[in-house]
């Protein structure tokens, strides 16, 4: 059975194919069913083709070189090269140890099936539940990465971007969720955690039980007690321990957009991840004028932006295929 | 590490695995163009993320990454995705796999799929045959009445056509049981 899945791949990579078709094929690529298997025929063909030698660069790929090294100059500097040189070093040491225990004590069993990487796209929620019995719920663009099976120590994952952990109870292994600046060690309890990398801010709300939070390069430590939000601002190196209204820490779970004294910047960044839509606009159209939304489920992106347009007073939007232009009224 | 060895590690990694990216976006998106941008959005983000850099784990990162970017891309194009044409049935897939076998109903989508793929590889003629022959129900005569042709090349048509999904669906079936 498996084979068919690679089979469609093959056909459709080798040949050309009529647009129906190829729609026939996103159609089914992108459906939930069997989602595994398909995933495991698209892995086949990418480990099927070879990784390129630098004997062999073309001029093509001299080019592309060429203009990712232009994007990554424009793109505004967040770090100074000290700090990213620290940064990289407690990064790379994170990464040993979350390495060392999702691979290495697992013994001689062969890295290439141990890691699985469950990625939520736009407009998606993922749920799951993990070889431990730890339910996760992932918002929109989150990627998990976690062990096929729980060896070692401790339960060890690996995220970026947003979830909600029901940890399973064990006591004997501590369920540790690791992001870029900072982790989150808990016995048998339920959080959320948000580390999106394009937000300023981390966050990890604690719903029940107790959670122990490392941060700054895990010298720092702190024991949250329910309810309370952790804040981690990367660029400030600043954190923050706040009791918010639980309400809306969890409205995302619940497809509800909730927005409280949030600059349109920020509630855009937010419909990115929500909405299979792309925002074009200028950065002065918005002012830094603050808002507070609530949407409820299913909330079509022209009823929250007729409603974003009418309270703002002062931009208008236009939807385009998958874009959705704002400009200054 | 400093910034000039950064870069280097960067370069490194971009040679090794950018014709593969984009190659693997190309295949899906069958466009270019659009697997260039992908190829290039993927390491400028890339290039954000030392710790990712990992031998393996940047294989399995950047597989991760590109199948995402790529959903995201076929999401966007905002497809009104139709169902397949229905009038394939399963009793033109039946007919194919020579025996009944209870996984295709379980895989039927799979199987629409793969036999809508693999008659778009025929000559134009001999798809049209049977298209008319198994998905309109047309008789042998009509078939030859409405394409101008004789009874003898329809039958023609249809045996070939016949022959080489079965043996496309034997092979998928073959590997599929050992």
């Amino acid at each position: 059975m498996e084979n068919y899945f690679n089979k469609i791949i093959e056909l459709f990579a080798k040949h050309d194919v009529s647009t129906s078709s190829q729609n026939e094929f996103y159609r089914w690529l992108t459906g939930e069913k069997f989602s595994g298997e398909k995933d495991q025929a698209l892995r086949n063909l990418w480990n099927n083709m070879a990784d390129s030698t630098p004997a062999e660069v073309s001029y093509e790929t001299r080019q592309s070189l060429n203009e990712v090294r232009k994007k990554i100059r424009q793109r505004p500097r967040k770090v100074n090269t000290k700090r990213l040189l620290f940064w990289q070093i407690s990064a790379a040491s994170l990464l040993i140890a979350l390495l060392s225990t999702l691979y290495f004590a697992a013994g001689k069993k062969s890295a290439n099936t141990d890691l699985i990487e469950q990625y939520t796209p736009i407009a998606e929620m993922t749920y799951l539940t993990l070889p431990d019995g730890t339910k996760v719920q992932m918002n929109s663009t989150a990627t998990l990465l976690y062990p096929e099976q729980f060896t070692g120590e401790s339960r060890s994952v690996y995220l970026i971007g947003e979830a909600n952990f029901k940890v399973a109870k064990n006591k004997k292994l501590p369920f540790i969720v690791k992001s870029n600046d900072f982790q989150v060690t808990a016995l048998g309890t339920e959080f959320n955690m948000k580390a999106y990398p394009g937000d300023p801010a981390l966050s990890t709300t604690l719903l029940s039980g107790s959670v122990e939070v490392r941060f700054n390069n895990l010298a720092s430590a702190l024991i949250l007690k329910p309810n309370e939000q952790f804040t981690y601002n990367k660029q400030t190196k600043e954190e923050t321990i706040s009791r918010p209204d639980i309400d809306e820490v969890t409205a995302w779970q619940r497809g509800e957009l909730v927005f409280k004294s949030t600059t349109l910047k920020e509630i855009i960044t937010v419909l990115e991840r929500k909405y299979p839509y792309s925002f074009v606009y200028a950065l002065n159209t918005l002012k830094d004028d603050k808002y507070t939304f609530r949407f409820k489920d299913k909330t079509s992106l022209r009823e929250v932006m007729d409603i974003i347009a009418e309270v703002s007073g002062h931009i208008k939007y236009r939807i385009e295929n998958d874009k959705c232009y704002i400009s200054p009224l | 590490m400093n910034t000039e060895a950064y870069r280097t590690e960067f370069e490194e990694i971009f040679i090794q695995y950018f014709p593969k990216v984009k190659a693997f976006a190309a295949i899906l998106l069958k466009s270019e163009q659009e697997a260039e941008d992908v190829a290039q959005d993927i390491f400028v983000k890339l290039w954000e993320q030392p710790d990712l850099w990992e031998g393996y784990l940047v294989r399995n990162y950047l597989y991760t990454m590109v199948k995402n970017h790529v959903f995201n891309r076929i999401k966007r194009k905002n497809i009104e995705f139709k169902y397949i044409n229905s009038q394939m049935n399963l009793h033109s897939l039946d007919e194919i796999a020579e025996f009944k076998d209870p996984l295709n109903e379980i895989y039927h989508e799979e199987l629409q799929l793969l036999l809508k793929l693999s008659l778009e590889q025929m000559p134009d003629k001999r798809r049209q045959v049977f298209e008319m022959s198994r998905f309109q129900d047309l008789s042998n005569h009509e078939i030859a009445e409405k394409l101008n042709l004789s009874v003898r090349t329809v039958e023609q048509h249809i045996y070939l056509a016949l022959k080489e999904l079965k043996k496309l669906f034997l092979i998928a079936i073959f590997l599929m049981k050992f």
